[in-house]
């Protein structure tokens, strides 16, 4: 007890006067952190555990693109896209057909390249899934669920550029590079909030 | 909790400003453009005494990708990646700004996420950067397994999706706070030990 007293008052001792005045600590003088400092790293640690989580779940993700991308399933992948693609235009009366990864139409011609296969907006939703603290079983079926929904919505963002590319070529690039982004991201947070709000979380993420 | 009213104003908030900020990109690309070369010169020559690195503006002048990377491997040798100070650095920006800015929470808080954002933010931008000059240039006809990792790294560093995402990551820790996720959640299921 008394070494114990001991080694306290040696610790406290490390504090120098002026750090004690300045940063007055909750339980004696041992730490040089504010209170103020520690209430908001308390109130943020849930949220970067939850960010950490993303991002981690994200790099993993990556990685498997990666190897994806490099696998000849991504040719096969992208021609699908294509293909459906070029069969949504057609219903859309353009004579839209699909070679290889190739759309071509009277009007436009497009390619389905890496990047514009959707899977990453899918890549993020898993991952914000697995960061959630929510049952596995609500996680997947979100994950399911919400995957071929981003999926779909990159077949419109597709077909839309195509259109846009047909009747207003000059804005095709800020169409594709600005526009789209943000609505993707729009969407992907929306769909997270909007399953968020219906789930039980359980406490030991956002507690 | 909060109406489906606010989130969607906050959707629409956010899509107003990163519209706007999007919209200004001819205006304002060039000069950031110009910011980055400048800037990033600046780090490169502070930091590396051999010159590895050289900024400069791409030849001929491309809309999309403004910037050019030089690498000088060995005297007489230089590589070269060009890339786009848009998706690099303006286009997270203007995402990063238009999330917080439409975040339902007080303006000082506001203010200093987005001031820790930017912080953040440019701190990627120079990671990106120190990571293709750590990493150098894909060669595209080297099929070995190690250029495949080091162009799937640089692929995920300097790729377009991550430009879209790491603001997401970054404004949910900046600004997001717990009871934030309280309010906007509802009370969570605390986990008993069986």
């Amino acid at each position: 007890m008394a070494r114990q007293k001991k080694r306290r008052s040696r610790r406290a001792s490390l504090v120098p006067a002026w750090a004690r005045s300045h940063f007055p600590a909750e339980r004696g003088a041992r730490t040089l952190v504010p209170r103020a400092w520690r209430d908001w790293i308390a109130a943020k640690k849930p949220v970067w555990r939850f960010t950490v989580l993303l991002f981690a779940g994200l790099a993993v993700f990556y990685a498997g693109y990666a190897f994806f991308s490099a696998s000849r399933y991504m040719g096969g992948f992208l021609r699908l896209i294509a293909s459906i693609s070029a069969a949504a235009l057609s219903a859309l009366g353009y004579e839209a057909q699909a070679d290889g990864a190739l759309v071509t139409a009277p009007a436009f011609a497009f390619q389905v390249v890496r990047g514009c296969d959707g899977l990453e907006p899918v890549g993020f939703l898993l991952a914000a899934a697995l960061a959630t603290p929510a049952a596995v079983r609500t996680r997947c079926l979100f994950a399911l669920v919400g995957g071929v929904f981003l999926l779909a919505l990159n077949l419109v963002r597709l077909v839309s550029l195509a259109l846009v590319d047909a009747y207003f070529p000059q804005i095709t690039e800020a169409i594709h590079w600005n526009a789209w982004p943000g609505v993707t991201i729009v969407v992907v947070v929306l769909l997270w909030v909007y399953w968020v709000r219906r789930v039980r979380l359980t406490g030991h993420a956002f507690g | 909790m909060p109406s489906g009213r606010s989130i969607a104003a906050f959707a629409v908030k956010f899509l107003v400003i990163y519209g706007a900020l999007a919209a200004s990109g001819p205006l304002c690309g060039p000069a950031y453009a110009l910011f980055c070369r400048e800037s990033g010169n600046f780090m490169f020559d502070a930091v590396d005494a051999r010159n590895y690195v050289h900024i400069r503006a791409a030849v001929p002048p491309d809309a999309m990708k403004d910037t050019t990377l030089c690498f000088h491997v060995s005297p007489g040798q230089t590589r070269q990646v060009t890339v786009s100070s848009w998706v690099m650095g303006f286009q997270p920006i203007s995402l990063l700004i238009g999330l917080v800015l439409a975040t339902p929470v007080s303006a000082r808080r506001r203010l200093w996420g987005l001031f820790l954002g930017l912080a953040m933010l440019h701190a990627f931008v120079l990671a990106r950067l120190a990571t293709f000059t750590i990493l150098g240039p894909v060669v595209v006809s080297d099929t070995s397994w190690m250029n495949a990792v080091r162009a799937s790294v640089i692929d995920f560093i300097a790729g377009y999706a991550v430009s879209c995402f790491v603001p997401v990551l970054i404004w949910v820790a900046v600004t997001i706070r717990r009871e934030d996720v309280r309010r906007f959640v509802g009370p969570t299921v605390k986990k008993v030990a069986a």
